[in-house]
């Protein structure tokens, strides 16, 4: 029993220690990428007031823009999300629509609202479908919108149905219930008008909306959320957002493009094949794979991150919605690692095979598991008397003073940058929420994650769920918008 | 790593959580507080820059009364001025030019434009650009060819904001530089210089260069440049694939029907985005006799296809006829010709709808509803 005691011991003593340097190499890391998006949008503010956004907007030079958003049950909101999308500024661009077999009255919403006329217009099978179109409609009006039709089979291959449908060189992926800033398209598509040979991705920045006045589809007023779990989440969006995407992007290594809005070169996409329907994280490995193929036949591309907020989504406002999310988050990168292990580690994929993938895997992808049994280990150890009590609450709370102080940093570089939160009393919500993060909220995601791995290791149908949104639409009426309740989802593929 | 170490962490990290949020507040304040003063100094400014601008004549009482403003209440107004430079025309514009000169905002971007750092450079530029004067067009010429992308790029904008034609050719020729500027960038900087500009832009579809002739023949497509017309039908013929389609777009947007027979041949023989490019050129200038060529595309592929019924949409009495034959078969082609129809009649019923009910009332509008495909046509 004491040799047994003893390897236990000791084994917990290493693996304290491991835990010791992967929370230090972790943490280290996430000041780095914050350092280089500190850089980022330093020069982003620098150069703002020259960009010729305008001159984007009056030129008939500007690429055309196809919108593309995949619906399903969005009866709550969708004619105001069309209409705020059918109102952005952009010289030209079309909104393609596609219905993936909605069991509620959006269709119907959306035949009265445009007054839709079914027309008979080919599809071509330029990338793959599962569900071919059932019906092509269009407005009696003149707004530039295409209604497409479907039997239900998924967000990515409702996302090939719309690529197929559509006609402009760039097509911009949105979520249907993201509300977008007026200036979205302008933003995304700036670098591919600044560099048109080698731009064939960018993505903006989403942050979270609850909480926001929303007036025709339109964000006027931004506040903190009223539930705590949803303004953690902005803390959270913000810093994954300054670290994830505009660090990555600094070092040209952006592995993700939210799917919540996303613009690529069509025939690039096309060249690929499509969004993989079959995966759960379509979105990033849609990414890495047009990263992969670009590499394998040694193109000069290049993916680039727009640091300006530009969609704004309604996060999980309670643990049961939270929970789900995170399990499809954690189990759409193992999936998308997994399909692109070969890239891992291999020189010929430059940066992104070096660097991104493996702090992907070792970083985001393990984190949760090491986050866990650490602090499983480091219960036990105190239990065992291999850690001294002071000594592993010591070291959970430099642990947690470390996240905060890297919570405090992402919103100093939001107050210097943006500065979208105006009210003392947010900012102030803002610093208790980056503190209390750590107590509850962090494990109970990690645990998420660690089910959505566990999910993905034993190869479960994937499910995505649906997601009990409050909305955010507002009465013209009612100047404090009263939320109203909308159902937003999608079943499984 | 001991005890002692973890301590030492927790005050770094500690501070660093203090030096944040101290930070936070302090960038706040410190914000807000130069807000409110910069309103308090410009609000009573206003009056004198409205009536700088409103009058048909600079003022010389508000002009006199603006430059002399000292260093505090300048910096409270500049900014203002400088945004409405770009919105204002004719003597409006002309006050606020010569109240910037006389405050030497024109030195001032002129020394920004000569500065180490790239985004001044790009601000000497652009405020040189919202000046809009004449000598400002040889100082941005020359940041065309800047170390700095972004630079030339803003650069580009101004020169073409500052009306001065002779950076025509600069501006191409910046396409192939070292340095090079994006085509679409030169491009709205071409079309933003305008007719004074053609010249020197028609001289550069002879250049040898292939770049340079494909962003000359699209502005100048863009432009309707007609005396472009006998050159760009040339280089439809001649040119290399990527001059081929501008050409071909262009006599399309110009309208030259001297181009028709070589753009028939195009839509029936071209390669892919020649064909394209040609189909829709021949139906912007109105050739119903490319009607038989048009309804031959409709068996192309998809986009071929799209775009040929699209065409013959265009075309008036005979394009109809001619869908309306097509549209009576099974294949993609009638698929196609349908699909037209349909948008045709709904356009059709929208321009009803638009002007007023003439008598005798109008023909009732076609039924819109086409059967239905159930599954994508290819």
């Amino acid at each position: 029993v004491n040799e047994l005691r003893s390897v236990v011991v000791e084994v917990l003593r290493v693996f304290d220690w491991a835990v010791l340097v992967y929370f230090v190499a972790v943490n280290s890391s996430y000041l780095g990428l914050l350092c280089l998006a500190a850089v980022e949008l330093f020069r982003y503010r620098r150069w703002q007031s020259v960009t010729g956004q305008e001159e984007v907007l009056a030129s008939p030079f500007s690429p055309p823009v196809s919108v593309l958003v995949p619906v399903y049950n969005e009866e709550a909101a969708i004619v105001q999300s069309v209409e705020a999308m059918l109102a952005l500024r952009y010289p030209q661009f079309e909104v393609v629509l596609v219905v993936d077999g909605a069991t509620d009255g959006t269709f119907d919403l959306l035949r009265r609202g445009y007054d839709l006329v079914r027309v008979e217009r080919g599809v071509p099978e330029d990338v793959p479908m599962r569900e071919k179109p059932t019906g092509v409609y269009v407005p009696r009006g003149d707004a530039p919108l295409t209604v497409v039709t479907k039997a239900n089979s998924g967000r990515a291959d409702s996302l090939n149905v719309a690529i197929n449908a559509a006609r402009y060189p760039l097509v911009c992926m949105v979520d249907a219930d993201s509300i977008l800033d007026g200036n979205a398209l302008l933003h995304v598509a700036q670098p591919f008008v600044d560099d048109p040979e080698r731009v064939v991705g960018s993505g903006g920045v989403i942050r979270a909306a609850n909480g926001c006045g929303v007036r025709q589809g339109r964000l006027v007023d931004v506040r903190m959320p009223r539930e705590w779990i949803a303004r953690i989440q902005v803390i959270e969006y913000l810093r994954s957002f300054l670290l994830g995407r505009t660090g990555w992007s600094r070092l040209n290594s952006l592995v993700v493009i939210s799917g919540a809005f996303g613009m690529f070169r069509r025939d690039v996409v096309v060249g690929v094949g499509g969004l993989d329907a079959g995966c759960i994280g379509e979105d990033a490995e849609l990414v890495v794979r047009i990263h992969r193929r670009m590499r394998e036949a040694r193109e000069d591309y290049r993916m680039v991150f727009v640091a300006e907020p530009i969609s704004w989504t309604e996060v999980p406002p309670n643990l049961r919605v939270l929970g789900r999310q995170r399990r499809r988050w954690a189990r759409g990168l193992a999936e998308v690692l997994w399909r692109h292990r070969r890239m891992i580690g291999n020189p010929r994929y430059g940066r992104i095979g070096l660097v991104a993938l493996p702090y992907y895997v070792v970083f985001e992808l393990l984190a949760p598991l090491i986050e866990v049994t650490g602090l499983v280990a480091v219960a036990a150890g105190v239990a065992l008397g291999v850690v001294n009590l002071g000594f592993g609450l010591l070291f959970l709370l430099v642990a947690f003073a470390y996240a905060v102080a890297l919570s405090f940093a992402s919103l100093l570089l939001e107050e210097t940058s943006f500065h979208r939160y105006h009210r003392w009393r947010d900012l102030a919500t803002a610093a208790v929420s980056a503190c209390i993060e750590n107590v509850g909220y962090r494990q109970a995601t990690a645990v998420f994650a660690l089910q959505g791995l566990w999910a993905a290791l034993r190869g479960r149908r994937a499910v995505w769920g649906a997601m009990d949104r409050t909305g955010f639409a507002v009465d013209d009426d009612d100047p404090l918008g009263s939320p109203r309740p909308a159902a937003v989802g999608e079943p499984a593929p | 790593m001991g005890l002692a170490g973890l301590l030492t962490g927790l005050a770094a990290v500690g501070a660093a959580v203090v030096a944040c949020g101290l930070a936070l507040v302090s960038w706040r304040l410190g914000r807000s507080i130069r807000d409110r003063r910069r309103i308090r100094v410009a609000d009573p400014l206003r009056p004198r820059l409205l009536a700088l601008v409103v009058a048909d004549e600079a003022p010389t009482e508000e002009l006199e009364a603006l430059a002399a403003l000292d260093r505090r209440q300048w910096a409270a107004v500049e900014p203002g001025l400088l945004v409405l430079l770009a919105k204002v025309r004719g003597s409006a514009r002309r006050a606020v030019v010569e109240l910037l000169r006389r405050r030497g905002v024109f030195e001032a971007a002129d020394g920004l434009t000569r500065s180490r750092r790239a985004h001044k450079r790009a601000r000497g530029a652009h405020r040189l650009g919202l000046l809009a004067t004449p000598d400002v067009g040889p100082l941005l010429t020359a940041l065309l060819g800047d170390r700095d992308a972004r630079v030339r790029q803003v650069a580009a904008r101004a020169v073409s904001a500052s009306g001065w034609a002779p950076a025509a050719r600069p501006l191409l020729d910046a396409l192939v530089a070292a340095r090079p500027l994006p085509p679409r960038t030169v491009g709205q900087a071409l079309l933003r210089l305008g007719p004074p500009a053609v010249p020197a832009v028609v001289a550069a579809l002879d250049d040898p260069r292939p770049p340079i002739v494909a962003a000359a023949a699209d502005v100048l497509g863009r432009l309707r440049a007609a005396a472009a017309g006998a050159a760009l039908a040339r280089l439809l013929v001649e040119g290399p694939p990527e001059v081929r389609v501008r050409a071909a777009r262009a006599l399309g947007r110009i309208g030259a029907p001297a181009a028709v027979p070589s753009l028939r041949a195009a839509a029936t023989s071209g390669a892919g985005p020649l064909r394209l490019v040609a189909i829709s050129a021949l139906a912007d200038i109105g050739d119903a006799g490319a009607c038989p060529v048009l309804t031959e595309s409709l068996g192309g592929e998809h986009r071929i296809a799209a775009a040929a019924a699209t065409a013959l949409g265009r075309l008036g009495r005979q394009g109809r006829e001619a869908l309306e034959a097509a549209a009576v078969g099974a294949g993609p082609g009638a698929v196609h010709a349908r699909s037209t129809l349909a948008t045709a009649a709904l356009a059709e019923a929208r321009s009803a709808a638009r002007t007023p009910p003439p008598l005798p009332p109008p023909e009732p509008a076609p039924d819109l509803q086409v059967p239905v495909v159930g599954t994508a046509a290819q």
